[in-house]
């Protein structure tokens, strides 16, 4: 179990190679920071519950196969400890109506996994740094 | 000098204003009816309603005020009018009988009292069986779910106003239907409710078509969601990994394994292009239109900057004709329209010559329409390919030239969707003059070609 001081990154997605370029592309460039990961709804949330106070940002997958990441965000803003976490969504998707729907849930921002990924990792990058600095 | 004749000499003053009033009043009613009937059969003929609802009675008064002034005895006055009016009778019986609608005229307690032949159509019974209910027969066939809704509007009607309700009925072979009907308050002489008339047509057709719309819109929106996320993203594991492999052992692979993965990649931009051009395809039909004022003028220039590098690496040129006309539509979608097809005349430019794109504005047969065209001297197109090159996924060149064969799809449905067209001519070797037709004026429904309103109107089957 992580201690209080620590500050953690909940990374949430489905597909181990996805999780993997989350982790190249923070890798090295944000200090003291530690990335947990989980591929469920449920692995998720067990992460959450054992250590909510050393969360600084949520990264979620909208679509984690049979589950739907919107479930994990719904969770983070109910729960009162939680609600201000800022939650980044990510997706292959850029369809109107699941951007609509994830803000609408209460994300902070939304990122498409783009067709390249170069792109995408530097675009990540500059949202995670953004939530970290705030 | 004349003198009058005994019968003329018995006319009272009184009772000769009497009648006329009393063969006014009949006019009117009889104008009045035909308009409700038109009011209805606007649904397909406003000015046909129109000119068979007003004219008749404006006829019958100029006829009267003719008689009236006429020194013509007075029994044959009567009967001139009498002929009149039995005439009148027999061209409203005549439209009753044959509009595709039903005409139903209850007494007070809800009886039918008149109800027209073509009643018997939609609900499947015979005339005789819809006079012969106890109370109002269509509380007998109406949709459990509907009745209460039905007697509030018949409470309406009895307190003296109009109402109009869509409620679902059964035929007498069990088969549900849908009705939409209008129903007036018919004032006596005395001002009080006598009756009401109610005009009802069948929208069954109507009603079927906009479900089948909505399942398909739905099956769209399944579709696009599982392209966006279950083949977009074992395609983002991919192109991911490859990048891993490129970052970390770039300059170490043995050279037939460094061949295989370009390959790779080249075919996994091959698919992303195809999977990135069936969601947009599949994406057109389910986004609402917006209706707004387009100057093409202004849309173009916008276009030729866009394209300005394209069109400068290959030192082709773009003509746009000053005067093009402002069309009504979603600017987007139009732009998306001429994007595409420059786009196209750019890929399809014939090596033998330096590429000219013309667009120009057409002549249109109509002021409601604009025609444009796009012409180009590039390859053209084979003529047997033309008739395919707006079905999706059909190419008229080989693999030299990318591109997923969706473009032309795209521009066809998106055209569709704001109720216009495209024509194209080519000649291989020579090059291709698209003709896309835009609508000038705000949607209606009977300038609208292939939008929603008209299919609608089609598939509304009156009764």
């Amino acid at each position: 179990m992580s201690t209080s001081h620590t500050r953690c990154i909940l990374v949430v997605d489905d597909e181990d190679v996805h999780r993997m370029l989350i982790r190249r592309a923070l890798e090295n460039c944000l200090e003291n920071i530690t990335l947990r990961e989980a591929a469920s709804v449920t692995a998720a949330k067990s992460l959450l519950i054992e250590d909510f106070s050393s969360y600084k940002l949520a990264i979620l997958d909208l679509n984690l196969g049979q589950e739907c990441g919107l479930s994990i965000l719904e969770l983070i803003r109910a729960k009162r400890d939680l609600s201000e976490l800022p939650c980044l969504m990510i997706s292959t998707s850029d369809l109107p109506q699941d951007i609509e729907k994830s803000y609408a849930a209460g994300c902070n921002a939304y990122l498409v996994k783009e067709d390249d990924p170069k792109l995408y990792r530097s675009n990540l990058l500059k949202a995670v740094q953004y939530f970290m600095r705030s | 000098m004349n003198m009058p004749s005994p019968e003329t000499d018995s006319v009272k003053p009184n009772s000769y204003g009497t009648m006329i009033c009393i063969t006014a009043l009949v006019a009117a009613g009889l104008a009045g009816l035909s308009f409700y009937l038109l009011d209805f059969a606007a649904a397909t003929s406003l000015t046909c309603g129109m000119t068979l609802g007003v004219l008749p009675a404006a006829w019958f008064l100029h006829k009267l005020n003719r008689c009236q002034q006429s020194r013509l005895p007075l029994h044959e006055q009567i009967q001139r009018q009498r002929q009149e009016i039995d005439m009148l009778l027999e061209r409203y019986q005549v439209l009753t009988d044959n509009l595709a609608a039903s005409i139903i005229i209850r007494n007070n307690q809800g009886t039918v009292a008149y109800c027209s032949p073509y009643t018997a159509v939609p609900t499947g019974y015979a005339l005789a069986e819809i006079y012969e209910a106890e109370g109002d027969f269509f509380l007998e066939i109406i949709h459990d779910e509907d009745r209460d809704k039905y007697l509030r509007a018949l409470k309406v009607a009895a307190q003296g106003e109009a109402f109009q309700l869509r409620y679902r009925f059964f035929h007498k072979t069990g088969i549900e239907m849908w009705a939409e009907t209008r129903t007036v308050p018919i004032i006596d002489e005395r001002g009080e409710i006598s009756s009401s008339l109610s005009i009802t047509l069948d929208i069954t057709g109507l009603i079927r078509r906009q479900r089948q719309i909505e399942e398909k819109n739905r099956d769209l929106e399944d579709f696009s969601y599982m392209i966006s996320h279950d083949l977009k993203a074992p395609l983002f594991t991919i192109k991911g990994m490859l990048n891993v492999i490129e970052e970390d052992f770039g300059g170490q692979l043995d050279p037939d394994l460094n061949e295989a993965l370009k390959h790779i990649g080249l075919a996994v931009r091959r698919l992303d292009s195809l999977v990135g051009s069936v969601l947009e395809y599949s994406r057109i039909g389910q986004e609402d239109d917006r209706e707004e004022a387009v100057s093409l003028s202004a849309l173009m220039r916008e276009l030729k900057q866009e394209f300005s590098p394209q069109l400068a690496k290959v030192q082709a040129t773009l003509e746009i004709e000053s005067d093009l006309p402002t069309v009504v539509g979603d600017r987007l979608k139009i732009y998306q329209i001429f994007s595409n097809l420059i786009g196209n005349a750019l890929k399809y430019r014939s090596p033998e010559r330096a590429l000219l794109i013309e667009v120009r504005r057409e002549q249109s047969r109509t002021d409601r329409f604009a025609k444009i065209s796009v012409k180009d001297n590039g390859s053209g197109i084979p003529a047997g390919k033309i008739d395919a090159i707006f079905r999706p996924f059909q190419r008229s060149h080989g693999k030299e030239i990318e591109g997923s064969g969706i473009g032309l799809a795209c521009v066809k449905k998106l055209l569709e969707k704001l109720g216009g067209e495209i024509e194209v001519k080519s000649v291989e070797g020579q090059g291709s003059e698209f003709t896309v037709t835009l609508r000038s004026g705000w949607k209606h429904a009977d300038t609208d070609r292939s939008g929603k309103e008209t299919s609608e109107k089609q598939d509304a089957t009156s009764f």
